[in-house]
């Protein structure tokens, strides 16, 4: 197999830019998310629970949203941080997709190269219809995750500036798989990484439980064909599949462990409803659903944390995540029969960990 | 030469189309933050006026370490960089690389040519 000649190569797993002008642009972008992004936003929350105090009194997650905007959003820092967040995060993604642009006929060939090979297998229908919901611009990334043949590199050095390059050689992803909660009797023949994306979590999966047969399924095709050449370039062996979560044509009882990492609050409502039912028949019982995602609203989420979300959906393309975060995911996962454990503390202290077991014993 | 602008970046050298029919969200006018939106292209400028200079600088810091590898007789590459003498050749890259560097910084002016917000943020 002839992998793609990028003219600066790789560092690791990860491709570099092909101009150091574009890393170093790229590296600004990285530093000033942390510092004008992360690093400002506890004094935005702060001020701007501070004014909506002032302005409205007691709130909860019942208050209007539109009220605590109207407070937050009238204050010169929050809307500044809007700002610089809008902004360089448009500069990411036109930045990432013009420096691998020029290459897509070689990406593009190795791609195609990799699905004759193996040792895993991609597996898709030609004529699959993506969904409306699932074509969005998500995150801003051109094309989304569905319509961009170039896609999955886009994805990869994009998110690599979004992790603030804590995840250049998968750490982040790598520290979930870790953490990951088998079923009590500990037999995991199949695993299924549920919206896999380019596969980082699958991959470490194969890694992790060498024995089992792994796969990663996600609805956008050009992450997947990323991910299966990715896998074919190191030699692992994991099947990638497309389709749709909430139905996933898979056989019924037959995984013992489903991984989700950041998927809920990425579809609407009515398709995380689904995905869980979907999710609860295609593990066998005794089976274990891993759950990393959003927090949940409750009464005691501050002002200033909706206002963020809020924010985060209307300008950063994340037109499902409200519909998430108010739904009462605990009470979706147990209509569906789940039995509900918080899962392990991770590193991202944003995110919350489930893990939903299937009664019974296989 | 850094020749990412956004129309640039959109058709690339492959001639590819799927590449240009993407990117509504980074390629509309964006989103307007503030009542008076000189301020949000300002600021935009700003961010972006500060990408330009760090890629630049950044290029220098390397440039230099890599002369300085391959110098081996002493001589001071600081000092050469200040003495050297441009072609026309040269002259002519550079105001097509200044123009370009105008032109990325001063995007959201002509992004956000009027106001499109109602009301709800500072002026």
């Amino acid at each position: 197999m002839t992998a793609v000649s990028l003219p600066r190569g790789y560092n690791g797993i990860l491709p570099r830019t092909t101009k150091l002008s574009d890393e170093s642009y790229l590296d600004f972008v990285e530093t000033f998310r942390g510092i004008a992004g992360y690093g400002t936003y506890p004094l935005v929350a702060q001020t701007g629970d501070a004014a909506v105090g002032e302005k409205l009194g007691k709130t909860d997650d019942k208050t209007d949203i539109e009220a605590i905007k109207g407070v937050i959003n009238s204050l010169p820092l929050p809307a500044t941080w809007q700002r610089f967040m809008r902004s360089h995060q448009e500069m990411m993604w036109r930045r990432t997709r013009g420096s691998f642009a020029p290459f897509i006929a070689d990406l593009e060939a190795a791609m195609n190269e990799a699905e004759t090979l193996g040792p895993g297998k991609l597996i898709y229908d030609p004529e699959f219809h993506v969904p409306d919901y699932a074509r969005r611009e998500i995150h801003l990334q051109p094309g989304g995750y569905t319509d961009d043949p170039l896609g999955g590199i886009v994805f990869h050095y994009g998110t690599k500036v979004f992790y603030a390059g804590m995840n250049d050689q998968n750490e982040l992803h790598a520290e979930i798989v870790d953490s990951l909660t088998p079923p009590e009797d500990g037999k995991v023949d199949r695993i299924l990484d549920l919206a896999c994306s380019i596969g980082q979590a699958t991959m470490v999966l194969k890694d992790r439980y060498p024995d089992a047969e792994v796969t990663g399924f996600d609805v956008a095709l050009p992450l997947l064909r990323y991910a299966h050449w990715q896998a074919v370039e190191r030699g692992i062996d994991v099947n990638f599949m497309q389709g749709l979560s909430e139905d996933t044509k898979l056989d019924g009882d037959s995984f013992d462990m489903v991984l989700a990492y950041i998927l809920f609050h990425e579809i609407p409502v009515d398709v995380i409803k689904q995905t869980v039912t979907e999710m609860f028949r295609i593990l066998r019982p005794g089976g274990t659903f891993c759950i990393y995602e959003f927090p949940s609203a409750g009464p005691n989420m501050p002002p200033s944390q909706r206002w963020m979300i809020d924010y985060d959906s209307n300008n950063n393309c994340e037109p499902y995540s409200p519909g998430f975060v108010y739904l009462d995911f605990h009470k979706v996962l147990a209509d569906a029969g789940f039995d509900i454990k918080p899962g392990p503390k991770n590193s991202n202290g944003f995110l919350q960990t489930l893990v939903a077991a299937k009664p019974g014993a296989s | 030469m850094d020749n990412n602008s956004p129309n640039e970046m959109l058709h690339p050298e492959t001639g590819d189309s799927r590449l240009s029919e993407l990117g509504d969200e980074i390629n509309s006018s964006g989103k307007q933050f503030f009542d008076n939106v000189v301020l949000d292209n300002i600021l935009e400028a700003m961010v972006e006026l500060t990408a330009q200079v760090w890629t630049y600088r950044d290029r220098s810091i390397i440039l230099e370490r890599v002369l300085q590898d391959i110098v081996s007789d002493g001589k001071d590459i600081a000092a050469l960089i200040e003495a050297y003498e441009p072609t026309e050749a040269d002259n002519a890259a550079r105001a097509a690389e200044r123009a370009e560097l105008v032109s990325n910084v001063f995007r959201s002016f002509s992004r956000r040519p009027v106001s499109t917000k109602t009301s709800g943020g500072p002026s």
